[in-house]
């Protein structure tokens, strides 16, 4: 009887993997070319006066930089900092002139009502639109209320980004966590 | 003497898989969306809800706790995997964290659910335990986070 239990349960399990193997197999080819078209219209909306973006090698030693999307009138970056819960993955606009046009949180693994709030609170993500490498938590950008390391993470990454158009190096000891 | 059962597992699996579906599709579809990381306090929302379903489609079901709690070790390593959520080295860490998360909501749920629930208007005490259980589940992790 017991053996009986075990096998169906088993059985269960392998019909739902050979359920979501097929799914991942008949969805990849979608799913790549979606995923591609929204990254790089997302990247258009990150410097909005330039048109054409090409990926160049990012050769830096700013761990926070993740890959670079050169446009005519300035950079996107694609930066990586280590937030409460896991690392925060964003796209931050950088013009010619080390002025941040735009940025965005792609993925995170923030708590839920408080760091996540990241993802949508505009009023916290547009006080670092306009900043040009000085945007630091309780200096001119206010926190999101109970997640100041999220706050000082998306600091980091928006001046890293900063950094590696102006050539500022904010990956030293003194700019850790933003502040 | 309660009859011997394995829905218990078959409603996990059925959750589980269900939920990396969908992750699947919103990932296709949608892939700016940001999902909810597969941690201890979804895992527990996971577990509760199979619970939950096996409370209301299998009552008077009885089952092997010590089965059950490896079954869902499986199935939280296994499925996440097969989906493309989680690559292959955190395999046994999630099934560790998803078995023993499991393990534990199973034993909390049994003994709450069974002092509640009493008579013919007893049936929404399952429901009740189910959403107290996620809410606690989350302050504690909000806690040791």
């Amino acid at each position: 009887m017991k053996v009986k239990q075990i096998l169906t349960a088993l059985a269960a399990i392998v019909i739902s993997a050979a359920v979501l193997v097929g799914a991942r197999f008949g969805l990849s080819g979608v799913a790549s070319e979606i995923a591609a078209a929204e990254k790089k219209e997302m990247i258009r909306f990150m410097l909005p006066e330039s048109t054409t973006f090409t990926q160049e090698v990012y050769t830096g030693e700013d761990e926070a930089i993740v890959a670079v999307y050169k446009g005519e009138t300035g950079y996107v970056l694609e930066t990586k900092t280590a937030g409460y819960a896991g690392d925060i993955y964003m796209l931050v606009g950088v013009d010619n002139s080390g002025k941040v046009t735009g940025l965005t949180v792609r993925d995170m693994e923030e708590t839920l009502g408080l760091g996540a709030q990241a993802l949508l609170d505009k009023d916290f993500l547009i006080q670092f639109l306009g900043t040009q490498g000085d945007a630091q938590i309780g200096e001119g950008v206010d926190a999101l209320t109970g997640a100041t390391v999220t706050s000082k993470a998306i600091a980091r990454g928006v001046n890293a980004a900063v950094g590696f158009v102006t050539g500022a190096d904010t990956s030293s000891g003194a700019t850790s966590w933003g502040g | 003497m309660k009859k011997q059962s394995g829905m218990l597992n078959i409603l996990l699996c059925a959750v589980v898989a269900l939920t990396m579906l969908v992750y699947m599709l919103c990932r296709t579809f949608q892939p700016a969306v940001v999902l909810p990381p597969l941690n201890i306090p979804n895992l527990l929302i996971l577990s509760v809800l199979a619970l939950i379903l096996n409370a209301y489609l299998a009552p008077q079901a009885d089952y092997c706790w010590i089965q059950a709690d490896i079954l869902a070790a499986i199935t939280f390593g296994i499925l996440p995997w097969v989906a493309g959520e989680i690559p292959a080295w955190q395999i046994w860490q999630l099934a560790l964290a998803g078995g023993m998360t499991f393990a534990a909501a199973e034993r909390i749920f049994s003994s709450l659910v069974q002092r509640i629930a009493s008579g013919p208007k007893g049936k929404l005490a399952i429901l009740a335990t189910g959403l107290g259980l996620m809410l606690a589940g989350q302050c504690f992790a909000g806690m040791l986070l």
